[in-house]
């Protein structure tokens, strides 16, 4: 893919909730192949930044721009923008009583089939397939049956995110959080399953609290938000740098 | 005349109305009608109907339906059992002994069966005071009587009743059945109605489980909406007898149900599902009674719904543990979801036990579809749409799953499907949808 066309472009983006404006001014291009990542203390908008651009309802963008493939993402609804190839892994996967996930995944790939002038996949092309990704991630056998989130563990569930991600395999996954919670066995076979995913025509941003995912999914970009904007980037150093010296430090040397 | 003046003036109206009876039924009727007056037309002061709005009935001018003909029956049926067509809940065909179950009429019964109708009828009726059960049982001019004797084994009986709804009627469906002990019965019923016009129905249905007897039931109610059915099921399950009762008010006006289970022997587990959907001005109104009256016995409710338009939906569900009936367990859950700001749910459980070796749990929801997983679908690529409607079908299924019978739970999910998308029309839906059943089963 061209390297000169960016998977994402994010400029001047400014967004709140109700009266207070949670997101400054975000300016973020991430190409195709690439893997980012945003680092940052809570409460400093890395999660409203994924849901805005997920497209959650409750958040009004004020000002600026997201180009998502040179298309105009912030007018499309959130399935189009996932059909586009957005991809948003949950830092608090929501359990729906009832749908199972076996047809909850059978809906998800035939939507972006359709969306593509496919036809429904086959369902045993489908059991073939899921089989196939469940292994791949290490997700459990008998959570196929189960309706989806529901009753999973903490580790099942962030687990079942990277499994969706590769049962869907978008463009650009937005991973929130997904080290949150998870012991060190998890998070390593978490960040195993999305080092498989990595193509040269898709991407990764990848928002955490702590360097340790950072690890095992090693990212060309690391950028620092602090207030609402990035405030510093740089590349997989600037994590340790900041291991190292905490945010405080690090926000007060760019202010 | 209006359905109410029938109440007020059941005493001087009965005789000439509910057909000719032995002594031992004419005096139950004759009692029945007093009482009838007596407690007139239901009305919003008794805590029973406090909620339930009967105004579109209460004034409305019906006759008594007959016999009707010229209704279009359809195939209603499934294949092999024990088929029974009924007209305003009279069977069609006379006395019938098929696969061993004794079947017709409740006015042949009592010259065929005289012993076992006198042994049975209105014994059960007596655990509601509500006037509905008065009413009915005043005016029935006949019904359905089935009868499993012992030795039978399993069999499978599937009733299919047309109300007449091309004029104004009132009709009362009484039914008796009795399943002698080891039977395994399986009963369906479907209702439905043919006509645009107001019908005002009541059913009263009697049922004897005896001891390791297993039986199941599964309704389906499809009216217009301008029709109400407010039926009353007794069941008295004996000792190690299983019960299962599926109900699916589908579409009316007003659909009304009230179930009394009677667990009078040990070890005897009820089961009670029901799931209900209505649109529009419709009311569902669940009235679960459960009694537990012998030791180590089991029962379960569950009952959902979906509440759209100005509709009400209304569930009241009671567990009684009497003195003695130790190991009982005893569950209950309601679940509602809103899908419009003028849809109303009210839930009601109420338990009352008087045993200390007991387990009894009840929980109620009731709320709007959950925004969060639908836009967690939505950003897996499902549109809301389809995505909304993933959510209420598996709202559903938690209801339709618990169906062990693999046909008649895909005709369910078929039908609640449709009302789920708006594309179920009134009347011959329910048997067009049955007929479709049938071309997949000779796949």
């Amino acid at each position: 893919m061209n390297k000169q066309t960016p998977l994402l472009e994010i400029k001047d983006l400014h967004a709140a909730i109700g009266d207070k404006e949670i997101l400054k001014g975000v300016d973020l291009r991430i190409f195709p192949g690439e893997v980012h990542a945003i680092m940052g203390p809570n409460g400093t908008g890395k999660s409203t930044l994924a849901y805005v651009l997920a497209g959650r309802e409750g958040y009004e963008v004020t000002r600026g721009e997201v180009l998502f493939n040179g298309k105009n993402l912030l007018e499309m609804s959130p399935d189009e923008r996932a059909l586009e190839g957005l991809f948003l892994s949950f830092q608090y996967p929501v359990e729906i009583p009832g749908v199972s996930m076996t047809n909850f995944m059978k809906a998800a790939i035939d939507a972006k089939r359709k969306y593509h002038g496919q036809e429904p996949i086959k369902p045993g092309e489908f059991l073939r397939l899921y089989r196939e990704k469940q292994d791949m991630i290490g997700l459990p056998e008998r959570i196929r049956n189960r309706a989806v989130n529901e009753g999973f563990s903490g580790g099942e569930k962030k687990r079942n995110e990277i499994f969706q991600l590769a049962m869907l395999e978008p463009l650009l996954a937005i991973l929130d959080e997904t080290d949150s919670g998870l012991d060190i066995d998890a998070l390593r076979a978490v960040a195993e399953g999305v080092n498989r995913l990595r193509r040269p025509d898709n991407a990764f941003l990848v928002i955490t609290h702590y360097q340790r995912l950072l690890n095992h999914i090693v990212p060309d970009y690391v950028h620092i938000m602090h207030d609402g904007r990035i405030v510093r980037s740089g590349d997989k150093d600037l994590a340790l740098e900041l291991e190292e010296k905490g945010y405080r430090q690090l926000a007060r040397q760019n202010a | 005349m209006k359905w109410t003046d029938y109440f007020s003036k059941a005493p001087a109206l009965w005789p000439d109305m509910a057909g000719k009876w032995p002594v031992f039924i004419q005096k139950v009727k004759e009692m029945a009608a007093d009482e009838t007056a007596r407690k007139g037309f239901p009305h919003a002061r008794l805590e029973a109907w406090r909620k339930t709005s009967l105004k579109s009935w209460q004034n409305a001018r019906v006759e008594p339906a007959g016999m009707s003909n010229g209704l279009d029956n359809g195939n209603p049926f499934w294949g092999d059992a024990v088929h029974i067509r009924m007209v305003n809940g009279i069977p069609l065909k006379p006395w019938q002994t098929e696969n061993g179950v004794q079947f017709g009429r409740l006015s042949e019964a009592v010259q065929r069966l005289p012993g076992l109708v006198e042994e049975y009828f209105g014994r059960l009726h007596a655990m509601s005071d509500d006037v509905v059960t008065d009413f009915n049982t005043t005016y029935f001019s006949d019904g359905l009587f089935v009868y499993v004797p012992a030795g039978t084994g399993s069999v499978r009986l599937e009733w299919a009743n047309a109300i007449d709804a091309r004029k104004a009627y009132m009709w009362n469906g009484r039914m008796l059945v009795i399943v002698e002990p080891d039977n395994r019965v399986e009963m369906t019923g479907l209702d439905f109605s043919e006509g645009k016009a107001l019908s005002a129905g009541t059913r009263v249905v009697e049922i004897f489980v005896k001891e390791n007897a297993v039986f199941r039931s599964y309704g389906w109610q499809q009216f217009n909406d301008v029709s109400a059915l407010i039926a009353h099921q007794f069941i008295s399950a004996s000792e190690n007898a299983r019960v299962d009762v599926f109900n699916f008010p589908l579409n009316g006006g007003l659909l009304r149900e009230e179930i009394w289970a009677d667990i009078t022997g040990s070890k005897a587990r009820v089961n009670l599902h029901g799931f209900y959907a209505p649109t529009g001005r419709q009311q569902t109104d669940e009235r679960i009674f459960v009694a537990h009256g012998a030791v180590g016995s089991y029962s379960h409710q569950q009952y959902k719904g979906l509440i759209d338009g100005h509709a009400k939906a209304l569930f009241n569900g009671r567990i009684l543990v009497r003195p003695g009936a130790q190991q009982t367990n005893a569950y209950q859950k309601n679940d509602n979801i809103l899908l419009s700001d003028d849809a109303r749910a009210h839930s009601q459980p109420f338990l009352e036990i008087y045993a200390d070796d007991v387990s009894c749990s009840h929980g109620s929801t009731t709320g709007s579809l959950d925004a969060e997983a639908l836009f967690y679908m939505q950003q897996r690529g499902i549109s809301h749409k389809a995505a909304r409607r993933l959510m209420l079908y598996g709202f559903a299924d938690e209801v339709i799953g618990q169906i062990p019978d693999e046909h008649l739970q895909k005709f369910t999910r078929r039908l609640v499907r449709a009302k789920i998308d708006g594309a179920l029309r009134p009347g011959m839906d329910i048997l067009a949808l049955n007929k479709e059943q049938n071309l997949s089963l000779t796949e």
